[in-house]
């Protein structure tokens, strides 16, 4: 009786549901591949399927419970599971594009994925300026090393390439994108006097539109185009360096009306007056927090091993034998031809 | 490019070709397999190995980049990789009969190349890249030895020959491959969670499902699957071999396919 209710779930440990759950997470892969629209759940329910299987399997299944390295194995992939969903409800991904001497706001992150258990007050603890950088460029406009240059409590630190910058279990991460920042000044007919940067493109990548638009605090729209005086060489090597950054500005008050600005250098508008102070560059970072990292690696390293460690006990001492009756037959076949 | 580069490449790709001959013409003509069959594997590999290290030398850096590089890198580590086993588990010999006609043919399609070499990307410049492609190529030759020996399998299945007599037992052949995918099994394992650790470093995040990471995650898959599947059902031998070839077309894919047909960070580009 009591082995009769068993078997419904001993069932939920069989190989052939492995198989099965293996054979529609491929598949939930392939779809999602050609057809990102509904990548979640195709990849989720196998998953879950898997893990369920892998469960139960560890507990019913007398081949994986006797074979410690096949168990180290399955535990790890079930550990796995728990951790990439882990890692769902808690990381984070954003985006960020910070200006030379400006200080790190958590407000000017761009949160692309946010898990539900990730709260973004912790941002709030860091605390960094963005200093120079520079960027290498060899012939053909291939990006060499970027080498930019954070402020952190006074102290100076380069990041760039492979190396991040970690704070508060934070990563941000220099990307390809950088590129020019004016800052304007402007000063009110009715006495405010307002100071702010306009981004404009990625640079080199749109060094042939290097445009932006921008509203007056009267509410005039300013069509602007920022002239670099830095040439992109296409057959040689060059370096893109944030501290010489230099250039003029041109502004488009009214269609055909246009003027070109250099730092120092004021314009009367509508209701105030424009000067273009000086011309910075920012640079973009990827921003990334997952606290399952760590145990991301142990956990994969330690389950590699506990493949390695089966095979070798199952394969190293066993010597190659016949293994079914196909394979019998195919031979006994070619020894009559 | 230099000429004395091109020149050992070339004879390289001629010595394969030789060995390939040698190999097909002992098989149908029922006659053992002679020395020079070995000696002529040693030489093309070496050839290759000295053809890259003069392109290392030029460029500065290792063949990572181009088609060619990864073509010409394959030539000599999956040779290297066969090679060993040919030398070291003597009964795996038969997979020669297929393993040397595709280096052959992957050699003569690096020839149609653009073997130009291009700068290697700053974030290409880690410890972790020779790590992941080192047991990435290991995988990759464990996995062409397997292939080649369920190649042999279903030929001699299928096209009964007087030469594949001298040959080891079916069944002996068969658990061998099957033990070349197991290694492999752990291998690719490795190069996945090396592969990770890099992407996190160059890119920022350690799994995003790009397409080469998409491929060579459904090649583990699909490797599992196999293993699982000839645990779970008495499969016939033959399935088992089918599996072992479209693992390694997968594979093929997924190194020499995937990587020069879509745009993504592990194409370099800026």
């Amino acid at each position: 009786m009591f082995q009769s209710a068993l078997k419904p779930i001993q069932s939920l440990a069989s190989l052939k549901l492995s198989f099965v759950a293996m054979a529609a997470l491929l598949a939930g892969i392939l779809y999602s591949y050609f057809d990102q629209s509904q990548s979640v759940l195709w990849l989720a329910i196998p998953l879950l399927v898997l893990a369920v299987n892998l469960l139960f399997a560890m507990v019913y299944n007398p081949r994986i419970r006797q074979n410690s390295g096949l168990l180290m194995f399955h535990i790890c992939l079930l550990a796995l599971a728990l951790l990439a969903a882990l890692g769902q409800l808690t990381s984070m991904k954003g985006r960020l594009e910070i200006m030379q001497g400006q200080v790190f706001d958590s407000k000017q992150v761009t949160v692309v994925q946010q898990g539900p258990w990730h709260s973004l007050q912790a941002l709030n603890k860091i605390v960094f300026e963005q200093s120079d950088f520079q960027v290498d460029y060899s012939q053909g406009l291939r990006r060499g090393a970027t080498h930019s240059q954070l402020l952190v409590n006074g102290e100076s630190f380069v990041v760039g390439d492979n190396l991040p910058f970690n704070h508060q279990g934070y990563r941000f991460y220099t990307t390809s994108n950088k590129g020019y920042a004016v800052m304007l000044a402007w000063f009110g007919k009715d006495g405010k006097a307002i100071q702010g940067a306009i981004h404009f493109p990625s640079f080199p990548l749109y060094d042939w539109k290097q445009d932006n638009q921008w509203f007056t605090p009267a509410g005039q729209l300013l069509n602007m185009t920022f002239i670099s005086n830095k040439q992109v060489a296409l057959n040689e090597s060059w370096q893109l360096d944030s501290s010489q950054a230099s250039g003029s500005l041109q502004i488009e008050t009214a269609p055909g009306v246009q003027q070109i600005l250099k730092p120092g250098q004021r314009l009367k508008l509508q209701g105030g007056e424009l000067e273009f102070v000086e011309v910075r560059m920012w640079m973009g970072y990827s921003v990334f927090y997952n606290p399952w990292l760590v145990w991301f690696f142990a956990v994969s390293l330690v389950g590699v091993f506990g493949l390695t460690w089966h095979y070798y006990l199952k394969l190293g001492s066993r010597k190659i034998v016949t293994r079914d009756t196909d394979s019998v037959r195919a031979e006994h076949v070619i020894n009559n031809a | 490019m230099l000429e004395a580069e091109k020149a050992f490449f070339y004879f390289s790709v001629a010595v394969f070709i030789t060995a390939t001959i040698i190999n097909w013409a002992g098989l149908i003509f029922n006659k053992p397999l002679p020395k020079t069959l070995l000696a002529s594997i040693i030489v093309a590999v070496l050839a290759a190995a000295i053809s890259i290290t003069l392109r290392w030398l030029q460029a500065g850096h290792g063949p990572f980049m181009t088609l060619y590089d990864v073509l010409l890198s394959n030539l000599f580590t999956l040779g290297f990789i066969f090679l060993l086993t040919y030398m070291l588990v003597v009964r795996s010999r038969p997979a020669a009969l297929f393993v040397l006609p595709l280096l052959s043919l992957m050699a003569l399609w690096a020839a149609t190349t653009d073997m130009a070499p291009v700068l290697l990307p700053e974030t290409y410049a880690t410890v972790l890249l020779w790590i992941h492609v080192g047991v990435g190529k290991i995988f990759l030759g464990l996995c062409l030895t397997a292939f080649g020996l369920a190649a042999v399998l279903l030929m001699r299945y299928s096209i009964p020959m007087a030469g594949f007599k001298q040959m080891p037992a079916t069944t002996e052949l068969d658990e061998m491959a099957w033990r070349f995918m197991a290694v492999a099994f752990v291998f690719h394992s490795l190069m996945l969670i090396s592969g990770a650790v890099w992407a996190q470093d160059a890119w920022g995040r350690f799994w995003a499902w790009d397409s080469l990471e998409t491929w060579a995650f459904i090649t583990w898959l699909v490797l599992g699957l196999s293993l699982h599947a000839r645990v779970t059902w008495s499969l016939p031998a033959w399935a088992g071999w089918l599996m072992i070839i479209l693992v390694f077309m997968l594979a093929m894919l997924t190194f020499l396919g995937v990587p020069f047909s879509s745009i993504g960070p592990h194409k370099g580009i800026m």
